[in-house]
């Protein structure tokens, strides 16, 4: 019986050993490693940058929605306490919760609405403005010049850090 | 012949890390300008929100103050020769700034500035409907503008600039 070698052309001299195929792989795999790592740590940026933009849609919402209610429904507090509706038109309300889970993050709002002075000693806000070229007068426009400041809390994926934006945001209504 | 093969193996690997090297400097490159559009994002969100709140501020000022915006557009457009003058319309938006409406913006950040920068007559009139005979529905430009600066952003730091228009109608006398 006459086993048969199977072997390349000059002998085998052409193919790779399997040493150098181990040794090639290995290398590939050492070299794809750290690349995979890169590859889950965009993927986790991906979320965190996600994660942001749901707080920032989050805030202008409310705000935008806090701003449209008359001043007068507006409570001023530091903080002022979430979990309720805000605003008494029918039609006219929005509810805005301390927390809530968007994407599978859990996002904590805290809101301080207090009143604008320009001047400290007087509550209300004038402006100024000319009856005629030369003098300047100021009168009270409005009683209601308020502050909104919105903050969202959550914990980023990437280091478990808290994370924290903060958007603010005026009204003004005549009383 | 065996030393041409360790040569394409040693090739191969080379190529291989390069390959990664380069793909590695992109997802990193990638990270970084996420983080910038995040940072860039969040301010233009922040400037459109004052620049509501401008608008917001500039409408009740113009609902206050009606006579004395027409006043100063009568000066600014109409009037002829030494009557003629800018300073009424520059006074009506002097205050309309949030640096000047909330002292505390300031203090909290010097280089955020929002005001109104133009409030502009459109020319057109017409007959108000909810009213008697004698008023006219008008319309109004007013333009706003929020930025901002971050200095210690990058090489030259991030310069974010928003500027946002609305027409609004106001009801006035006929000729007023």
């Amino acid at each position: 019986m006459t086993g048969r070698v199977l072997t390349g052309q000059a002998g085998g001299a052409t193919g790779f050993s399997l040493v150098e195929v181990i040794l090639g792989i290995t290398i590939f795999a050492m070299a794809l490693m750290p690349l995979m790592g890169l590859f889950g740590r965009g993927s986790v940026s991906t979320q965190v940058t996600s994660d942001y933009q749901t707080a920032m849609q989050a805030g202008t919402s409310f705000l935008r929605t806090l701003v449209a209610l008359p001043a007068s429904q507006l409570p001023i507090g530091n903080p002022v306490p979430l979990d309720r509706t805000f605003g008494t038109t029918a039609g006219q309300t929005v509810r805005v919760p301390s927390r809530e889970v968007l994407n599978n993050t859990t996002f904590d709002y805290r809101l301080q609405i207090r009143y604008v002075m320009r001047d400290a000693a007087r509550k209300d806000l004038w402006f100024e403005f000319s009856p005629e070229p030369g003098r300047i007068a100021s009168m009270t426009a409005y009683k209601q010049f308020l502050r909104l400041d919105f903050e969202v809390g959550w914990t980023s994926r990437l280091d478990r850090q808290p994370e924290r934006l903060k958007l603010i945001m005026y009204k003004a209504d005549l009383e | 012949m065996r030393a041409r093969r360790r040569g394409v193996v040693v090739v191969m690997v080379l190529v291989a890390l390069t390959v990664s090297l380069i793909f590695a400097t992109y997802l990193m490159r990638r990270s970084v300008s996420q983080g910038y559009e995040k940072l860039a994002t969040r301010e233009r969100t922040q400037l459109e929100l004052l620049c509501l709140s401008a608008i917001d501020a500039a409408k009740l000022k113009i609902k206050a103050h009606p006579t004395e915006l027409y006043t100063a557009f009568r000066y600014r457009h109409d009037e002829t020769g030494a009557k003629k003058t800018d300073d009424l319309y520059q006074t009506f938006l002097s205050d309309l700034r949030l640096d000047v409406l909330d002292e505390s913006l300031v203090r909290e950040n010097a280089t955020l500035t929002a005001r109104v920068t133009a409030i502009e007559r459109l020319g057109i009139t017409r007959k108000a409907t909810g009213l008697g005979p004698g008023y006219v529905d008008d319309y109004l430009r007013i333009t706003a503008s929020a930025a901002s600066r971050i200095p210690n952003y990058g090489k030259d730091g991030l310069e974010s600039e928003v500027t946002m228009q609305v027409t609004i109608q106001i009801t006035k006398k006929e000729g007023s």
